[in-house]
């Protein structure tokens, strides 16, 4: 059997959480992903800086009634690194 | 969330969790919904209670809605464009609807020039048209928002027109009153069950 090799960016349990996440949406704020991931604030931020360094998502930092607020957006990169992961993905599964 | 290394199969389950998380966060609070509708509901009652009391400034009434509607959606709108990023997430669901009541506001406003402009709605048989147009509207957020309580708004509107325009010469001012029962059940009541729940579920997340 062909098993398509897994982009280890996305293979991993709370950067694909972001990027389905993402998918979804046009964009969220970083405590909308918190809430919805349950991860801790320090974990999600180091996750999104590695999405954000290959390119997968866009992370807009910005001040809202003069706290501090982060916006995270998919890119086109992104959307198509989702489409192949999924693609690999269904490579593993029994047909 | 703990980082790990998982299945292809526990993979796709936290892609599926993910996109229905996200899906959630498609919820109307129905504050558009109240608004808009005390103040087509007062305004239609307001202008029967006007014609029966024979009111010599009732004239006055309905340029005032109008004027209302558009502070309404200025506010909205400007609201929208000037505080940036109000929500924590925004949806291509939430943009397209904006849109959509944009459309909806300049449709209706036009309308309304075009019925004084032609001074042709001499019986009151555009207050069924309007419930038409409200229908649509909320029949589209009905099925964005999957949420029964609007569809039954929508057909609400679609029957008080059909009653508007079969009753048309018994009508008389009554119309008004159709009008204003067509928004109570079809407004009113959706738009404050929607303000429940969103406030329920808001509050059960706290």
């Amino acid at each position: 059997m062909d098993f398509k090799e897994l982009d280890p960016i996305l293979h991993s349990q709370l950067r694909l959480a972001v990027i389905s996440l993402l998918i979804g949406v046009k964009e969220a704020e970083f405590t909308f992903i918190k809430e919805k991931t349950n991860a801790t604030a320090g974990n999600l931020s180091v996750q999104i800086n590695k999405l954000k360094e290959v390119g997968y998502i866009d992370v807009i930092k910005q001040f809202k009634d003069n706290y501090p607020q982060t916006i995270c957006k998919i890119t086109p990169a992104g959307i198509k690194a989702f489409e192949n992961y999924v693609k690999a993905l269904q490579s593993y599964l029994p047909k | 969330m703990e980082e790990k290394r998982f299945s292809p199969t526990e993979s796709l389950s936290l892609i599926e969790s993910m996109i229905k998380q996200a899906k959630s966060a498609e919820r109307n609070n129905g504050l558009g919904w109240i608004l808009w509708g005390w103040l087509l509901f007062g305004t239609s009652v307001g202008y029967y209670m006007a014609i029966l009391a024979k009111w010599p400034y009732r004239g006055y009434i309905w340029p005032a809605f109008g004027m209302a509607a558009i502070a309404l959606m200025l506010y909205t709108f400007l609201g929208r464009a000037i505080i940036k990023h109000n929500a924590p997430v925004k949806t291509y669901t939430s943009q397209l609807l904006g849109k959509l009541t944009l459309a909806f506001f300049i449709s209706l406003m036009i309308f309304t020039y075009g019925n004084y402009a032609t001074g042709v709605d001499r019986n009151g048989l555009n207050f069924g048209y309007l419930l038409v147009l409200y229908a649509i509207w909320m029949f589209i957020f009905a099925a964005a928002f999957q949420f029964k309580w609007f569809y039954w708004g929508a057909a609400f509107n679609w029957l008080g027109a059909i009653i508007i325009f079969y009753y048309k010469e018994k009508l008389g001012a009554e119309i008004l009153l159709v009008h204003a029962a067509c928004v109570a059940l079809g407004y009113l009541i959706p738009g404050h069950i929607a303000y429940y729940q969103f406030n329920k579920t808001t509050a059960e997340k706290k």
